[in-house]
């Protein structure tokens, strides 16, 4: 952190002045720079690798799943006019390709391969950043700052209040080098035994990893998937998969990222002989290629002026901000060993200390066996509409720094409210906020945090966000009835974007 | 004879079809597998648009 009364000018020469600026190019940050551009903001993206989308197309997590906002409705729908998209999967070129393009229409600057260094500061305010240009160190100077990196990055150089991972040792849950395969006969492997009976591999792996023919990499195959617009059903489909998971993992030091890399890419050599070896379809497979960025799941969040918390989610809680929703629920990952924990240990309203799982069951680890009581989300919330829960504004805007938002994974909650939070679609639409309201309130004369929420709701409502409006009355937007679009919602033939861009509302 | 939609095979839970499902038919049993309600289901085929592992399929009730 720079000082602003002590910064000079020969040290990071003036790159430019913003009005906006977000750090990081993943799905958050796109769905920023894009909502603050066409918000009429001056805005500049800056993304330390050499495309756009973070995990979804660096890190080829490709099922970009959760409710898509306006932005994410049109990422689908331009993805769907060059076959880069089938159901929820993507191709992960066509992703950047798309983004690319959105951002450049949208009238946002982008400067890629262009690390952040550092922050100018003056006091509660962040003035500027500093970048790493291959022309030496820049400064940029701006109104309002998006952290959309991920690890908050911006927040953390600037001195801001952040937590990470685990409240206990700090360490984050298991992070996961994704691969491509080519070569995969998908018809051959879509009939086979394995796939029909056991197609997590859950007791597959139980034997192989019991007769020692596999390390204990994980105990279930976490996803496998197609690539669409690929060649398919003729010996040659290609699909991603996530089963390398390091362990132990502290994603904000330098050389544990690097120990997880190189991990991952051993762990990926030995899965891709095995899998060749053993899985049916996949005879003639070869390895592609692994992840450019590795799937850090959760590294350092924020601190908030809200704490999206495990029991908001366990009990669907609803905020007047609320800005994006999701229905993903808990999804934890291993931190010391395998498995995957879609649960997390709460007090329930009543004071009671309980395991509360999420709509899908427990995951592939249960909870200890201590006595505690389990509890079922579907029996905490007995509900026959639609379940989802909120996230609110208030968790993106900083609890101290003025001028700063952020937006994705590093939103302020604590680490099971986080996980489920931080899908691709929620990300997305998360960025879309944060972007829409720095425009906002900039417009407005006022600070990100007091930007006029019901304002704010309604901008991303018409902008074909779904912020639950057509499930529930939201304070603010009682002006006008949306009970029929969640209907239009609920019957849209298929949510993958074409229909959505039919809703006249 | 209606045209519906069931879990064959291939499930991976990612839970996406139970929140395309317009009238809730479908839940998850045990992190095994999502299941449908024939009952409840209309055909609408959003489960079917969803499913990026090609589990759920059309079947003749």
């Amino acid at each position: 952190m720079i000082a602003y009364s002590e910064f000079k000018n020969e040290y990071a020469p003036l790159y430019g002045e913003y009005d906006v600026v977000v750090v990081g190019g993943g799905m958050a940050g796109v769905g920023a720079a894009v909502a603050s551009a066409r918000g009429g903001a001056k805005t500049i993206l800056i993304e330390n690798t050499s495309a756009l989308g973070g995990l979804a197309t660096m890190g080829i997590v490709n099922i970009p799943l959760d409710f898509p906002s306006g932005l994410g409705q049109e990422l689908f729908a331009k993805l769907l006019e060059i076959n880069g998209l089938r159901k929820r999967n993507s191709d992960p070129e066509k992703h950047k390709l798309v983004f690319d393009r959105m951002v450049k229409d949208s009238g946002c600057d982008l400067l890629l391969v262009t690390p952040l260094i550092d922050t100018i500061v003056d006091g509660d305010t962040v003035k500027g950043i500093v970048i790493h240009t291959k022309e030496g160190r820049r400064s940029i100077m701006a109104k309002t700052f998006i952290d959309c990196s991920g690890d908050s990055d911006l927040v953390y150089f600037a001195g801001g209040e952040v937590e990470v991972g685990r409240e206990k040792d700090h360490m984050s849950m298991g992070c996961s080098l994704e691969f491509v395969l080519g070569g995969v006969n998908r018809e051959k492997y879509m009939e086979s035994e394995l796939r029909n009976t056991d197609p997590k591999w859950i007791r597959f792996l139980s034997d192989v990893i019991e007769e020692g023919k596999l390390p204990d990499i994980d105990n279930h195959l976490n996803w496998m998937t197609w690539l669409p617009g690929r060649p398919e059903n003729c010996g040659m489909d290609e699909v991603s998969i996530c089963f390398a998971h390091s362990r132990n993992c502290f994603p904000t030091k330098n050389e544990d990222l690097t120990r997880m890399y190189q991990e991952g890419r051993e762990q990926v050599d030995i899965l891709a002989k095995f899998i060749k070896e053993n899985i049916p379809g996949f005879e003639n497979s070869y390895l592609s290629y692994t992840g450019t960025l590795l799937g850090v799941r959760e590294s350092r969040r924020i601190v908030g002026k809200y704490r999206v918390t495990g029991m908001d989610i366990a009990t669907a809680k609803n905020h007047d901000d609320v800005i994006a929703i999701s229905y993903h629920g808990f999804d934890l990952h291993g931190f010391t060993k395998s498995g995957n924990m879609k649960w997390f240990k709460g007090t329930l309203p009543d004071g009671e200390e309980a395991y509360v799982s999420n709509m899908a069951g427990w995951g592939s680890q249960m909870p200890p066996d201590d006595g505690i009581k389990r509890i079922f989300m579907s029996d905490l919330i007995k509900t026959d509409k639609q379940y989802f829960y909120d996230i609110p504004y208030r968790a993106l805007v900083h609890k101290r720094l003025d001028n700063v938002l952020a937006a994705g994974r590093n939103l302020s909650s604590d680490v099971p409210g986080q996980s489920g939070t931080r899908l691709i679609m929620c990300c997305m639409a998360m960025g879309e906020a944060a972007g829409t309201a720095a425009a906002l309130a900039l417009k407005a004369g006022v600070k990100p945090g007091d930007v006029d929420v019901p304002t704010l709701q309604r901008t991303l409502v018409e902008n074909k966000c779904n912020i639950g409006q057509g499930y529930r009355k939201i304070p603010g937007l009682e002006d006008k009835d949306y009970s029929e679009y969640g209907e239009i919602v609920n019957n849209a033939k298929s949510r993958n974007g074409q229909e959505y861009l039919h809703l006249k509302k | 004879m209606a045209k519906k939609y069931r879990v064959e095979g291939g499930c991976q839970c990612c839970m996406t079809c139970l929140y395309e499902c317009p009238v809730q038919a479908i839940t998850i049993v045990e992190d095994i597998s999502a299941k449908i309600d024939e009952t409840k289901c209309l055909g609408c085929g959003s489960c079917y648009d969803a499913c990026q592992p090609g589990a759920i399929v059309e079947y003749e009730a």
